[in-house]
């Protein structure tokens, strides 16, 4: 019960303003705890109604930004709550470092609608507003379920429960030797056991912890596939719209020789372009492999971009099903003029830059549509969060055995890891435990 | 007999473990009450196995007592052998446990409801109960008698189409010997639809005289022994014995092999559903066919009694089976069964159909408590009595209920967990089921309920004077541990893992460390004068207590923190009459899972399973536009 009635109140924070580069960014906070945080953070001490110019500091006390903090004490507010609000420069980095910092000191990611439902509940609202709140947060839960289900797919959510297989064995072994102290437990190596689980447990911590972080960096915003068959002119094509706005974050070698992940941004938005394997025909095992795992990569995309050559436009015989958009490239070798684009295609030529804009208006538009990639972002960064807690709940009950500290305490720690891990998996009852401890020992003296 | 003597404020139907507290605390609050039960000598006795306590229950018989119940008293009276539970794992799962004289327990019982003026008992079995346009007004008994009554508490147990098996023999009944009410079960299916069937099973029962003790291992009490009613002191314990140990083998393991064909169990006569913590014998050879023994915990029926209660062998074999696995035993070689072990399966009411404090949906005013819910256990079937019993007393004067909290006892983690969630295994205390497990002790179950029992009017002058001065003496010794300060070099050789430069410290400050015991803190700052004398007027260690308070305080803090927090929301009711189907922005599952459930509040709807705080969400906003449109409608 705790976790999902806590889910309801809080600290809550989020960008107010709208996603993308502008020329300030403003990010709201609302709940009890806004006066806190902004000491922590500014070191100011807010006043209702009073603009402070000041220093926005990350947890290790270095400066992110120089920003406008700006307070209303509850209840007036929009909310009806404490609310901060903080402007900021309208970078995306410096919104994300500011979030960032936000959460670590003690506020959590705003849900779809949250601030709006806070202040209808908290009778800032009318009823038709209200109708409006009602609409929002239908449709934003429906969305963020969407979005933290589509960040669950594939090679995360297979390590994510083996860690939550470890949790439980480990807690089930704790609490069996807590709820059952007369049983005979020991037979089975009970005690041995557990001390070794801790320690393998660690290391899946570690190594997830550092994937999930790494896949942050690369995954967060929209991601586009670039199919298509070896030299139709991806990588040209690639390299145009990247150094469009000349703003390369990085380039890392995919997970396999054969495929280049980079990231950029596109009209102030986070967009991360893998130029994946040409999809043919293969004995080679290395490359079979390489060509699964772009399928995979496919299947993930938020946008498939299929690339051919202008001067056959039949393309390729193996069409990848997601292709939402068609770019026939090469225009500038056409001997006559091109065939008038239907809907979903477009013609470009990668050389001379002739139709790149288009593409560009094409992706900005999917951002301003959706707000997709905004959700999915927010989901990969919350499981970091919650990825993170639960590690610390772990590492606080590992450090406690090796210390005199009794059974119930380090039980208590590993309850509190095993409830971050849910936010990411989704809930674990008690009754799943007792499963547990009852399949592992032979209860019942 | 006249008019007066069959109206009662309050009915209590069945004398067991739920009966006796219930008609207890109605009498604690001083409602005239009839104890209807189909055998006066049987009020009290232990149907199952002769322990009290343990982990989890142990914590229930805590806070019975600590409301004034009769359990713990009993258990002090008649307990022949005591032990503290888990003493090395933290003071939050530290249980006590009590093997108890079934004859000085029942006896203990009983006087206890004697000493109750307000009380009538009556020999008789029931067979209706009596309504008028929906409300209670009585109950009719086997014999035609009537007795006229607002508010009535059903702890009627397994009775409801109770089989029982031995082998291939079958026999319609409750626990062996009681006689099931046919009528009254047909009634309360009328009353209550929603039922489930569930198994149980006990061991047999060996005569003690045919065992080689010699055999075994002896297990003695704790010495020093636990007490467990905070009224009691060990004087009040009689005379101590010690438990035994012994263990199944190979050989047990293939007679019971060889005979499952025939077990009831195996060839799929039995259809409910046995609890995963207590399984038979055969249960446990077939699920955990690579163990090559099995515990079993010889427990003494009584001072007077030659039988024992050979706990871990629990069976529905036939009795010649049995016999035979029985002897295969170490020390029971030439064993005499006084009393074959059985199975009995039996139907149970849907708790989910109750309010928060077990009242019937149907019929305002009648309770259900104990077995009948699905529950097993006396201390959880005494739990649900005396919370039923303390809410329909509070109903006769038309006070608002008491629904104890999760946060506040496990007898709210009972309660809710039965109400919100049913079960479908008998139902058993664990304190692994308490999210709030560090503030839920054994050790301050008085603090947590006492003060509450003072209100309602069921705390005894005696236990309440006994309370104010264990609090005294606690702040009194926390408030010195707090002025006295501790020098750097002191701490030093207390503490191996203090830093060298570490400042002076307040001695409460260094009792919150790990490694430093109150013992060792007082050997360098010294006893409060009077401890002696005080510690043993309370008959408990209150440098214990300090230390124990001192070391949870900052998980305690933590945790009330997020109660608080949760509480603006949790308690916000939900109408019975809302229409889960008709609210967008629920999947259907979801609108059904409510629907099934009806919670009664968000946290209850929490509590469900795959309910998400996005739902929770929609239930505020919606319930908040209810409110608007109702208030511009006026």
């Amino acid at each position: 019960m705790s976790n999902k009635v806590n889910k309801l109140s809080g600290t809550i924070a989020a960008q107010a303003s709208a996603q993308g580069v502008s020329g300030i960014s403003v990010i709201r906070v609302s709940g009890d705890k806004c006066k806190n945080i902004a000491k922590k953070v500014t070191g100011k001490t807010l006043t209702h109604m009073r603009a402070q110019h000041t220093d926005f500091f990350d947890s290790d006390g270095a400066v992110i930004d120089s920003v406008v903090v700006l307070f209303f004490a509850s209840p007036a507010s929009y909310t009806g709550e404490d609310v901060l609000e903080i402007s900021c420069h309208g970078s995306i980095a410096v919104v994300d470092e500011i979030l960032k910092t936000l959460y670590e000191q003690g506020a959590r990611q705003a849900n779809a609608g949250e601030f709006t439902k806070r202040a209808f509940l908290n009778d800032k609202l009318d009823l038709i507003q209200a109708e409006a709140v009602a609409d929002l947060i239908e449709s934003g839960s429906a969305e963020t379920a969407r979005a933290a289900k589509n960040s669950l797919e594939g090679l995360f959510s297979k390590k994510i429960l083996g860690l939550l297989d470890a949790i439980t064995e480990l807690r089930a072994n704790v609490e069996a030797s807590l709820d059952f102290p007369e049983e005979d437990l020991e037979q089975t190596g009970h005690n041995q056991g557990v001390k070794k689980m801790f320690s393998q447990t660690n290391k899946h911590y570690l190594s997830l912890l550092e994937e999930t972080k790494v896949a942050c960096k690369i995954r967060e915003g929209l991601v586009v596939a670039i199919t298509g068959e070896p030299n139709v002119g991806k990588s040209t094509l690639l390299n145009r719209l990247c150094g469009h706005e000349r703003a390369i974050v990085s380039e890392t070698p995919g997970t396999t020789r054969d495929t280049i992940e980079v990231e950029t941004t596109i009209n102030g938005y986070r967009v991360c372009f893998i130029d994946t394997a040409g999809l043919r025909e293969t004995t080679d095992d290395v490359e079979q492999e390489g060509i699964r795992r772009a399928k995979e990569t496919i299947k993930q995309a938020d946008l498939v971009i299929e690339v051919r050559d202008a001067r056959k436009e039949n393309g390729s015989k193996e069409r990848v099903e997601q292709t939402q958009l068609i770019v026939f490239n090469k225009t500038d070798l056409l001997k006559t003029t091109h065939n008038k684009a239907k809907n979903k295609e477009l013609y470009v030529s990668a050389l001379t830059g002739l139709g790149i804009e288009e593409i560009i208006e094409n992706i900005s538009n999917r951002f301003k549509k959706t707000g997709g990639a905004e959700l999915t972002m927010t989901a990969r960064r919350r499981h970091l969060v919650s990825l993170n807690e639960s590690f610390r709940a772990f590492s606080a009950a590992k450090k406690k055995t090796t210390k005199t500290v009794a059974g119930d305490i380090v039980a208590e720690d590993l309850l509190q890891a095993q409830n971050s891990l849910a936010e990411i998996t989704g809930e674990f009852t008690n009754e799943e435990l007792l499963d547990s401890i009852f399949n592992r020992f032979c209860i019942g003296k | 007999m006249g008019k007066t003597t069959n109206t009662f404020d309050a009915i209590v139907v069945g004398g067991g473990h739920a009966g006796t507290e219930a008609a207890a605390v109605l009498c604690r609050m001083g409602h005239k009450t009839l104890l209807l039960t189909h055998s006066k000598k049987s009020i009290g006795q232990m149907s199952c196995n002769p322990a009290i306590g343990g982990v989890g229950k142990g914590h229930l018989a805590k806070e019975i007592d600590a409301l004034g119940g009769l359990m713990a008293r009993a258990a002090d009276l008649a307990g022949i052998h005591l032990k503290t539970l888990n003493s090395s794992k933290g003071k939050a799962v530290q249980a006590t446990r009590a093997q108890a004289d079934r004859l000085l327990y029942k006896s203990a019982i009983q006087q206890q409801l004697n000493k109750h003026k307000e009380l009538t008992i009556f020999e008789g079995a029931a067979s209706r109960v009596l309504t008028k346009q929906g409300q209670l007004c009585g109950v009719e008994t086997e014999c035609g008698q009537t007795f006229k009554t607002k508010k009535m508490v059903l702890t009627v147990g397994t009775f409801l189409n109770g089989v029982i098996h031995t082998g291939r023999e079958q026999l319609s009944g409750g626990r062996r010997g009681d006689k099931p009410s046919l009528v009254l079960a047909q009634q309360l299916l009328e009353i209550a639809p929603r039922t489930g069937r569930l198994k149980t099973g006990t061991p047999p029962r060996i005569k003690k005289s045919s065992i080689d003790f010699e055999l075994l291992e002896e297990q003695p009490g704790d010495n020093p022994r636990p007490v467990f009613s905070f009224i009691s002191t060990s004087e009040d314990q009689p005379q101590q014995v010690s438990c035994h140990i012994t263990h199944t083998n190979e050989q047990t393991h293939d007679i019971i092999k060889a005979a499952l064909k025939d077990s009831p169990l195996f060839s799929g006569v039995i259809k409910g559903v046995g609890p995963r913590y207590c399984p038979s014998i055969e249960d446990k050879v077939v699920k955990f066919a690579d163990k090559k023994r099995h515990q079993i915990f010889i427990e003494p029926e009584g001072l007077s009694s030659n039988e024992v209660y050979p706990n871990g062998i629990s069976t529905s074999l036939a009795s010649n089976q049995q016999e035979a696995f029985v002897r295969s035993i170490k020390g029971f070689n030439n064993a005499e069964i006084t009393q074959p072990g059985y199975a009995i399966e039996y139907d149970y009411f849907d708790p989910r159909d109750l309010t928060p404090v077990f009242e019937t949906r149907s019929i305002k005013g009648l309770y259900f408590a104990g077995q009948i819910n699905g529950t097993t256990g006396y201390e959880e079937a005494a739990a649900q009595g005396l919370v039923a019993g303390i809410n329909a007393g509070l109903s006769i004067t038309e006070k608002e209920p008491w629904e104890p909290k999760r946060s506040e006892a496990y007898l709210g983690v009972l309660a809710n967990d039965l109400v919100v969630r049913g079960t479908n295994e008998p139902y058993r205390m664990f304190t692994s089921r308490a999210e709030h497990r560090l503030l839920l002790r054994e050790d301050n179950a008085d603090q947590r309920l006492t003060p509450l029992g003072k209100k309602l009017g069921i705390i005894s002058n005696k236990r309440w004077a006994l309370f104010n001065k264990k609090i005294e003496t606690l702040n009194n010794e926390k408030e010195r541990l707090q002025k006295t300060i501790v020098k750097q070099e002191t701490i030093a050789t207390l503490d191996h893992n203090a830093t060298k430069n570490t400042s002076d410290k307040t001695a409460y400050e260094l009792l919150k460390r790990p490694g430093i015991s109150y013992k060792e803190l007082i050997n360098q700052i010294g006893k409060r004068a009077e401890h002696k004398k005080e510690n043993k007027a309370l008959g408990i260690n209150i440098g214990e207590l300090l230390e124990t308070e001192a070391k949870y305080e900052g998980y305690v803090i933590k945790q009330k923190r997020e109660i608080e927090k949760q509480k603006t929301h949790s308690e916000t009711k939900l109408p019975e009459s809302l229409d889960y189907t008709r609210l967008p922005g629920l999947s259907n599952e979801l609108k059904q899972k409510l629907t099934e459930f009806a919670p009664k509040t968000i946290g209850h709807a929490a509590r469900i399973q795959g309910i998400t705080p996005a739902a929770l969400s929609v239930l505020l906003v919606h319930l908040k536009k209810q409110k608007i449109k109702r208030a511009q409608g006026q």
